[in-house]
């Protein structure tokens, strides 16, 4: 099979996915990923694996700048300083207590119930950079099947305000995360018996590096923008932007993730009509979205299923009790709303586009060749089983909340 | 200039109906329906322009939450479509009209343009923002009229002597 023709089979059968799956009322993601996972080598075997893992992985490389972007573009720091505290230290504690309850029961766990069995590769070149990245995955929160649940049962109050503002505000934090991870398990994996400033270096110069990038790039933007006279010609220019801090942030050796999410954030809070520089990408995203989401499903491989369904399980429970009780300690120490301190808890389980974005950055990077596809499984399958699972689990922490307007289905 | 461009400032409308800070929800509704407008520029007391109201901003007061929030959801990506049922089925007391003032609603990123500006540069900008009504401010950003798409096309069929 060609190259172009796995781009239309994707497209095409993504898109009757998604369709489907808003039929039954289930986010489009949900029907693209099935489809994916229905079209994957595993199963059907439409879409070869050496496209998955070849030439396909350009559209991952594109698919997560504008992603990068977008989530920086939403980090208006007039609109974060008006969030209020409750919102902002949920957000950081339920973050953390996500990363660090999956990371400490794969770190603990792992090995006893995961096989790995690499050759010349020990617990911290294995194990520990799979419990950090898949820790930092498990911060981001979706925000589609939460909006989606709020809206079906007009749900709104205090509880529903802080719920909504911790979704929107959690998937930059994943993706700040899992840039980070990503640049310290890498070091982990190649450190070998280097010194602590030698191992330090590299992940300092990623972080730093994409920081500066994503602000040079920023800037180039705004001031080029005003020679976009069309709203054609502005894609042109925001696309080309986006794909130039991909490019180079590969050719640097520094995280694309990061730089575009700094180049988006710079645009948002340094310019005054930044509006069209993010809504020019509404015209193009549902096709890309599509090919994304299919792809990532595709990417699913049944043979390490049985290794990546206990990973899997390990990712739910660690996610739930760390969301929960970081929710619980965050809303404590910022005086929320009983109701909020109670419940808001439960509602923080969604996960799907972002979660699987990341992944499969992960995935396609050589460093994790080893833990790679077992990730990968593990994560999509937890999204599948996090699909049926937490949408009722907010339905209810709405209901418990008092704040739902339309009796439950 | 390009040709069969015109400056701004001779195809404007100069009499511009304005918003304050302060004009309620009830008022707005009022001006919205005897003019048959859809959007206003909302000025200060020097006339200086400070944000647009538009008829769709109205729906803001129909939604439940913060719209600081739903303005950062509405930047992430992969959410679904969803209807405006709120509009149906939402009670509004009849005191909002008098409480809610345009200040809640406007738009502060408000596009404007230069007097000395270009028809041609209005109409892109128009393209690009997806606007049909742009207000003219000179250097101070004082408001001198309103250019419209309406008043482009009658501009341009006047010169080509048609009207």
């Amino acid at each position: 099979m060609n190259l172009i023709l796995a781009i239309g089979i994707l497209i095409i059968t993504g898109f009757g996915g998604g369709l489907l799956a808003r039929k039954i009322k289930f986010p489009r993601i949900s029907g693209y990923i099935i489809i994916g996972i229905l079209l994957s080598p595993s199963l059907l075997n439409i879409i070869p694996s050496q496209l998955i893992r070849g030439e396909l992985s350009v559209v991952t490389d594109i698919t997560l700048g504008i992603i990068a972007y977008l989530i920086g573009g939403s980090l208006s720091l007039k609109r974060l300083k008006r969030l209020g505290r409750s919102i902002l230290a949920i957000t950081a504690f339920q973050s953390l207590g996500a990363w660090l309850f999956v990371g400490l029961l794969i770190a603990f766990l792992g090995h006893l119930f995961v096989p790995l069995n690499p050759p010349h590769a020990s617990y911290s070149q294995t194990y520990l950079p799979m419990a950090i990245i898949i820790g930092a995955v498990s911060c981001a929160t979706a925000p589609a099947a939460t909006l989606a649940i709020v809206h079906e049962y007009r749900a709104s109050g205090p509880f529903t305000t802080t719920l909504l503002g911790v979704v929107a505000l959690d998937d930059a934090v994943a993706i700040l995360g899992t840039s980070v991870a990503i640049s310290f398990s890498r070091m982990l994996i190649g450190g070998g018996s280097l010194s602590l400033y030698k191992m330090l270096l590299p992940p300092l110069w990623e972080i730093a590096g994409s920081l500066a990038l994503g602000v040079g790039v920023g800037f180039a933007i705004i001031h080029m923008s005003p020679l976009a006279k069309t709203r054609k010609t502005l894609l042109a220019l925001v696309f080309g932007m986006i794909m130039l801090c991909v490019g180079l942030s590969r050719t640097l050796g520094i995280s694309p993730l990061l730089a575009n999410m700094t180049m988006g954030f710079v645009i948002v809070n340094r310019m005054k009509q930044s509006e069209q520089l993010f809504g020019v990408i509404d015209d193009i995203e549902d096709v890309i979205f599509a090919m994304f989401f299919t792809l990532a499903g595709a990417h699913f491989d049944l043979r390490v299923m049985a290794a990546a369904g206990v990973l899997c399980l390990l990712i739910i429970l660690g996610r739930f009790s760390g969301k929960f009780l970081g929710a619980r300690i965050g809303s404590s120490l910022s005086h929320a709303p009983e109701s909020v301190r109670k419940y808001l808890g439960l509602g923080l389980f969604p996960k799907a586009g972002v979660t699987v974005g990341l992944i499969l950055l992960v995935q396609r990077d050589p460093a994790f060749s080893t833990i790679g596809n077992l990730i990968i499984s593990a994560v999509l399958a937890s999204v599948i089983i996090n699909e049926l699972i937490a949408p009722p689990l907010t339905k209810y922490a709405i209901f418990k909340a008092g704040e739902a307007k339309v009796p439950l289905k | 200039m390009g040709e069969g461009a015109m400056p701004v400032a001779e195809v404007m409308t100069r009499k511009v109906i304005t918003a304050k800070r302060s004009t309620t929800l009830k008022e707005l509704m009022e001006i919205f329906r005897r003019f048959s407008l859809r959007t206003l520029p909302v000025v200060d007391r020097e006339n200086k322009v400070i944000g647009v109201v538009a008829l769709e901003d109205v729906l803001k007061i129909f939604q439940p939450h913060p719209s600081d929030i739903l303005d950062m959801l509405d930047r992430v990506p992969f959410l679904d479509e969803y209807d405006d049922r709120s509009l149906w089925d939402v009670d509004i007391p009849p005191e909002m009209g008098v409480l809610c003032v345009v200040e809640d609603l406007m738009n502060v990123n408000v596009v404007t343009i230069n007097e000395e500006a270009t028809t041609i540069q209005a109409r892109s900008l128009m393209k690009l923002h997806r606007l049909r009504r742009i207000p003219v401010v000179d250097k101070e950003n004082c408001l001198l009229g309103i250019i419209s798409l309406f008043d482009i096309i009658m501009a341009v069929f006047k010169q080509k002597g048609i009207l």
